[in-house]
């Protein structure tokens, strides 16, 4: 029996209104020619059920048929609608494109704006990009993890001794491999002059762990390593700047350091080792030969490294923490004196940037700092929204018309939509321009050091993709209240009233409440900023404890140059006596580390007390320093006295001690006198003197325990000078720098520098410099948009109200009336932002309490003044179009029209 | 009787539809009467070929209403479809002429070729 046709469903017929629907038009296609032809044999005489035989017996096979047309059909309409798509697609763009040349100035300012603020966005997270996403350039990136430890004495996670790293190296079943590396300046002999350079020396497994690229040579190895072999790697940048990018220097000896070393390899151009802000120049294998290897186990104190690991593949980031967890408990169990309460941490290396000691605040620095860039561009995008609700009445009646033509509110809506997005489109592209100069600049801030520090912002896709992104919620957020606003035009009404009254009103109280937005949004990042800045000026405030106004610091080293003690000795002596003679020069003392600087000197010391509780011994930090290092840059002196000349080697050893320690070591008991052993060195050290607490590492510090001993006892060949001046410390510079020259021109003097600008532009204030740097240019960006926004919207309201203006200037209000009426307005509106906007300040601050410094996040100086600020500023917005309406002719004002 | 190929189905399809637009059912009555039954089609093969042809922009369909009050698609030559018939009638004209010639020379043997 054929498949009898059947009347398609009733609901079919009514998608033809929208689309047309080519199943049920088949099916009407064939019916006819089925129904024709049995009228037809009808009328020859055939009785009903013969002639619909016969009518589908010369049709052939119905329902095949059908089947076939349909599909062709089908498929058919699927590519018209994608055609008439793109054609219409095309149609708009034509449109949009012309519709915006047509008003360049303001289609100008809008690509602008759009420019500043996507591109503000694109920056900041080139930025965070560098610190939290871009991969290490390395195979197997996405399992690289980082480690270190945390330990009584410091809880910040800081590097693993090698005895620890040994002991996680065994996890095979972790790790494919675990390796470890210390930065260490070192001098490379030219010839004719010596140079500092930076070279990492690692464990022999480094390179086969990570396999960075390489360009020439070969790597070494775990055997090198035990070979004690006295090899390098060097780094592309190295091998093209220090040796003319020469391929024959494979297997030709440098002298680093005094000592031959062989080059056997340079690194793949981009590879300057794990650190992404220092670039190492070479790469060394440490001795671990049987001999320094037992040594290296023993001293637990000794080396520490920055550890770096590949976990092996399918093992989470969760089971390699807690095997490392497992195997520290043993170590704490096998080594008590040393290890009681250190803990590991494993992290992926792409949250322990620039190193594991100070990774931790980055992901909320990023948060924080992205979530103000992103409330910038929502200013931003409100100016732009204004403006084009504005340019949107002007078109008012050319949408009414187009309306009234026929235009669905749909299109008219798209219509307006793609305008925006070509707009945010050319944004994007001015954003990227921007962003390339602003990472150019950005990777030039200025670190208070010596050290070859190194920022990468070049844009890889994900800077692209969150440009591209950014541009797209742009898009959303800028255009489509205007574009519904605009389309929701009601045809009759705008032609008829020429398109003012009703639609307009309507129209300034949207504009009314984004620049009510925008101000909030700006009171936020005013206040945000605030707190930075707040920050940054306590953190300068701050009494650190040891001097820090006309201080000249300067650092040598003398292994660099091949000193001996003896002569090193003689050296240090020299140059105190011919720096202290130098005019202008009030006092100078040599110190082993200087506060807040870059490597710190812990020591394990045993005191009678100590030993019943720890018989290992407890880790303080220390430092080594000359004879009146306290008068001159130290601390102030409480009780006892400080180091004095007679305190050399051939005395018994002495030490000084400040509040902390003397308090917690000795309760109760008069501290000078007593006797702190060192286990790593046979002289006891007799405490002489107390000195005040200081702050040593970093500003947030709690006081913490910490000693002196005389640099005279100790070994120590790179020490800083410093230097108390009478006048500018910078203008000594040339002199003690002549000094040192006439003393020995290969001791070369580096880190020079005043002791203010290493505290306000070093390592300590990096972070809240940054955060006040970046939160004050946020905030000035912010405040200027919003304060345009609010410009805008009065001068068009007024512009609206000239003849009401007119009117009462005519019935006698005075230019202050005037100005009064009009700034009311816009402070009114700007009030209402602020207000909001401190509320939500208040409640978001919060999150940011753990990066400021000495303030709290509900600072009252910062919530009064900030809101302050903006309250003025608008009162200077609107006084302009104030001062407008105040002073036009009422005639004329009231002949408008 | 004859099979008709695709191709021809097109051609006949392209004629027809040169005397004016026309609904599938007329074209099919067209070719039965002209060709007098002689050419066998089912007149469901038409409905794929038309479709076809309207995608290809030989012709172009529209829904129409029939002097007796229905819906019918009516389909209609296009600028394109009237120059494929010209060039098709001309390539038949030429085919059939050379069918003829083999046809007349039949009695002849085809001769072989000398070495």
């Amino acid at each position: 029996m054929h498949n009898v046709p059947r009347t398609p469903p009733v609901w079919r017929r009514y998608l033809r209104f929208w689309r047309s629907d080519p199943v049920a038009d088949v099916d009407a296609e064939l019916e006819f020619h089925l129904d024709s032809r049995i009228e037809e044999l009808l009328q020859q005489g055939l009785s009903e059920p013969d002639a619909r035989r016969a009518a589908l017996r010369e049709f052939g096979d119905y329902a095949s048929v059908r089947r076939e047309v349909q599909m062709l059909e089908q498929s058919f309409e699927r590519r018209r609608a994608i055609t008439e798509r793109l054609w219409d697609l095309a149609r708009d763009t034509r449109y949009a494109l012309r519709s915006l040349s047509r008003s360049p100035g303001l289609t100008l300012v809008i690509v602008l704006t759009l420019s500043l603020g996507i591109g503000l966005n694109s920056t900041m997270f080139s930025l965070v990009n560098a610190y939290l996403f871009r991969p290490v350039n390395v195979p197997g990136a996405e399992r690289l993890v980082a480690m270190g430890n945390t330990s009584p004495l410091m809880q910040q996670p800081h590097e693993v001794p090698y005895r620890d790293l040994q002991a996680y190296r065994e996890l095979r079943n972790v790790f494919e491999n675990l390796t470890g590396t210390v930065s260490y300046t070192e001098s490379f002999d030219k010839g004719d002059r010596t140079e500092r350079i930076w070279v990492e020396h690692t464990l022999g497994n480094y390179f086969t762990t990570l396999r960075p690229p390489m360009a020439l040579g070969r790597v070494y190895t775990d055997e090198s390593s035990a070979r004690s072999e006295h090899v390098v790697v060097v780094s592309y940048d190295f091998w093209s700047r220090r040796l003319g990018g020469d391929s024959s220097v494979i297997g030709r000896p440098l002298r680093i350091s005094g000592r031959p070393r062989t080059v056997i390899g340079v690194t793949a151009r981009g590879f300057h080792g794990f650190a992404p802000l220092l670039r190492s120049d070479g790469w060394s294998p440490m001795d671990e030969s049987p001999a320094a290897r037992a040594q290296l186990m023993a001293d637990a104190d000794g080396d520490w490294f920055n550890t770096y690991g590949i976990l092996r593949q399918g093992v989470s980031i969760a089971q390699a923490r807690a095997a490392v967890r497992e195997r520290a408990r043993q170590l704490q169990q096998q080594y008590p004196s040393t290890n009681k309460g250190v803990e590991p941490v494993i992290v992926p290396e792409t949250r322990a940037r620039p190193v594991i000691t100070v990774a931790s605040p980055v992901p909320l620095m990023a948060v924080v700092v992205l979530s103000l860039t992103l409330m910038v561009l929502v200013v931003a995008c409100a100016n732009v929204a204004s403006l084009l609700l504005a340019r949107g009445t002007t078109k008012h009646r050319e949408h009414a018309v187009r309306a009234a033509l026929g235009a669905s509110r749909w299109r008219l809506t798209r219509q307006a939509m793609l305008e925006t997005a070509i707009l945010s489109l050319a944004g994007a592209l001015g954003a990227a321009a921007l962003a390339r100069w602003s990472t150019t600049a950005l990777a030039h801030i200025r670190l208070a050091t010596d050290a070859p520090l190194y920022f990468d912002l070049t844009p890889d896709w994900r800077v692209f993709a969150f440009t591209l992104v950014t541009a797209l919620a742009t898009t959303v957020l800028a255009g489509l209240a205007p574009a519904l606003r605009n389309a929701s035009a009601d045809p009759q009404t705008a032609l008829v009233a020429g398109g003012r009254s009703a639609t307009d009103r309507a129209q300034q109280r949207l504009r009314a409440i984004i620049v009510v937005g925008q101000i909030a949004v700006s009171a936020i990042v005013v206040i945000a900023a605030g707190l930075f800045a707040r920050s940054m000026q306590a953190a300068q405030k701050m009494d650190l404890g040891f001097r820090t106004d006309k201080l000249l610091m300067a650092q040598f080293d003398l292994s660099l140059s091949g000193y001996d003690t003896t002569r090193a000795r003689a050296f240090e002596r020299e140059l105190l006596i011919r720096v202290r003679a130098l005019p202008g020069v009030e006092r100078a003392a040599l110190a082993s580390r200087v506060p807040l600087g870059y490597n710190n000197n812990a020591q394990r010391i045993l005191t009678e007390s100590l030993q019943r509780d720890n018989p290992g011994g407890e880790l303080v930090f220390e430092n080594s320093v000359s004879p009146q290092y306290f008068a001159t840059a130290g601390p102030s002196i409480l009780r006892g006295r400080e180091f004095a000349e007679s305190d050399d080697a051939t005395s018994p050893h002495v030490a000084v001690v400040n509040e902390v320690m003397a308090r917690e070591l000795w309760p109760n008991e008069d501290p000078i006198g007593k006797v702190i052993r060192l286990p790593s060195e046979k002289e006891e050290l007799r405490v002489v003197g107390i000195a005040r607490n200081a702050t040593y590492m970093m500003l947030s510090e709690s006081p913490r325990k910490f000693f002196w001993t005389a640099r005279a006892q100790h070994r120590n060949m790179s020490p800083f000078l410093e230097v108390v001046t009478s006048g500018s410390p910078e203008a000594l510079v040339p002199a003690v720098r002549r000094v040192a020259r006439d003393l020995d021109p290969n001791v070369p003097l580096f880190e020079v520098r005043s002791m203010t600008d290493h505290l306000r532009n070093g390592r300590a204030m990096f972070a809240i410099r940054l955060g006040a740097m970046f939160g004050g240019s946020f905030a000035l960006l912010a405040l200027t948009l919003a304060m345009v926004g609010l410009y805008g919207l009065v001068s068009y309201s007024v512009s609206h109200r000239t003849r009401e203006i007119g009117i009462r200037i005519a019935v006698g209000a005075t230019v202050s009336d005037v100005i009064g009426l009009v700034v009311r307005q816009g402070l009114t509106l700007a009030l209402v932002g602020v207000g909001l906007g401190v509320v939500a300040a208040f409640a978001v601050t919060r999150l940011m309490a753990s990066l400021l410094y000495a303030v709290d996040s509900r600072d009252p100086l910062t919530f009064v003044f900030g809101p302050l600020v903006l309250a003025i500023v608008s009162v200077a917005a609107s006084l302009l179009p104030a001062w407008k309406a105040a002073v036009m002719d009422p005639v004329r004002a009231l002949r408008l029209d | 009787m004859l099979d008709v190929l695709q191709g021809t189905l097109e051609f006949l399809i392209l004629r027809t539809l040169a005397w004016g637009p026309q609904h599938g059912f007329g074209i099919a009555k067209w070719i039965k009467t002209v060709t007098d039954g002689r050419l066998q089609i089912e007149d469901g093969a038409l409905y794929p070929a038309l479709h076809r042809m309207a995608q290809k922009k030989l012709v172009a369909a529209e829904w129409d209403v029939t002097e007796r009050g229905r819906r019918a698609r009516y389909y209609e030559l296009t600028a394109l479809g009237r120059e494929a018939l010209g060039a098709q009638t001309t390539a038949w004209n030429d085919y059939v002429g050379a069918v003829q010639q083999i046809i007349t020379a039949s009695s002849r043997k085809p001769g072989r070729t000398r070495a």
